[in-house]
């Protein structure tokens, strides 16, 4: 049996800092974890953006697709790119390049098993991102996990 | 899972486990992970044995051969036996393990398995047993502790086992003492 949400919005990775606001202290610094994260220099937001939102279509998380970040459409992130990852059609795409296919492959994988990442996917990430880059993609995907694990885990409990 | 890691790690050696790791090779965020890892355990609302408990919970699940060998100082001084430890598997429901350890565990293990399966009930008990701060921390502590440990399962290298071993919780300014093993 499955509780129902009880809110009006359902929560995101964007809003579900009001859920967390009773854990004070370790509340502020998840966040502040997450602005580095946005922040680091190795993975354009924009790819970060896409690699949350193929994470939140794998998880379900209807409310968690439908959301979009201001900054990456700001760097030119479209609507009809978007369309075509969500389509899953985005693999042999020319609209993505091939440094967005590396991560979003990784991306998958990490969604699905972090094991069953091989060598051959980390290594297209290094190729365009090199060892920084492929920790910051690393972290910046445990954290999206977790924003939206923790969105859906307290729509129920709000 | 054997074979190299597939990043390497600074080359400045700090004693702190998490700051000599991959983690290093980016300095933009570490201070802010470590900020975020030190604040889960030192959140003060639950102890550091539950903490414990549900970072054993979330490494089995992962199954991060690293963060299932490592037993925290901290937890041990705070009352977590080995005994205590082995009960982490599933069937916990039935094992010794105390009525709020069993909700902890239940509660990490929505997290972990179906964040959209939340059994009313189990929500009703975590309600009347923990503070809504102690659940945010919950919360917060799996989700850190989740995603730590996919970062070592995502970067490979780690041997098949390890033998268990006590080290000092590594904390943002502190670079431990030596490991020792269990």
């Amino acid at each position: 049996m499955t509780s129902s949400s009880n809110l009006a919005t359902p929560l995101t990775s964007q809003t579900v800092g009001q859920a967390l606001k009773a854990g004070g202290n370790v509340a502020q610094e998840f966040d502040a974890f997450w602005a580095a994260l946005q922040k680091q220099p190795y993975i354009p937001a924009a790819l970060l953006e896409l690699c949350r939102l193929r994470l939140a279509q794998m998880h379900r998380a209807t409310e968690e697709v439908k959301l979009r970040y201001p900054g990456p459409q700001k760097s030119g992130l479209t609507e009809s790119k978007i369309a075509t990852l969500l389509s899953g059609q985005w693999e042999h795409n020319p609209a993505f390049t091939p440094e967005e296919v590396a991560v979003l492959i990784f991306a998958e994988m990490y969604g699905m098993d972090p094991a069953s990442i091989t060598d051959e996917q980390a290594d297209e990430v290094k190729k365009h991102f090199g060892e920084p880059g492929l920790v910051a993609l690393i972290q910046a995907l445990g954290i999206i996990d977790a924003r939206i694990r923790l969105s859906l885990v307290f729509n129920h409990l709000n | 899972m054997e074979g190299k890691t597939r990043a390497g790690v600074p080359k400045a050696v700090t004693g702190n486990v998490i700051r000599d790791s991959s983690m290093g090779l980016v300095p933009e965020t570490l201070d802010n992970f470590m900020g975020l890892h030190d604040a889960v355990w030192k959140c003060g609302s639950i102890g550091p044995a539950l903490i414990e408990v549900i970072r054993l919970r979330n490494a089995r699940t992962v199954n991060c051969v690293f963060c299932r060998s490592v037993r925290y100082d901290v937890a041990k001084r705070d009352g977590l036996t080995e005994d205590r430890v082995v009960q982490i598997e599933d069937g916990y429901q039935d094992s010794s393990l105390s009525k709020k350890e069993k909700l902890a565990l239940a509660f990490a293990d929505v997290y972990l398995r179906d964040p959209h399966s939340f059994d009313p009930t189990l929500i009703k008990e975590l309600r009347e047993n923990f503070t809504a701060e102690q659940i945010a921390h919950m919360g917060l502590a799996v989700g850190t502790f989740n995603a730590a440990s996919k970062c070592a399962v995502a970067l490979a290298g780690m041997p098949e086992s390890l033998p268990v071993t006590e080290i000092p919780l590594p904390t943002r300014n502190h670079a431990p003492l030596a490991a020792k093993v269990a």
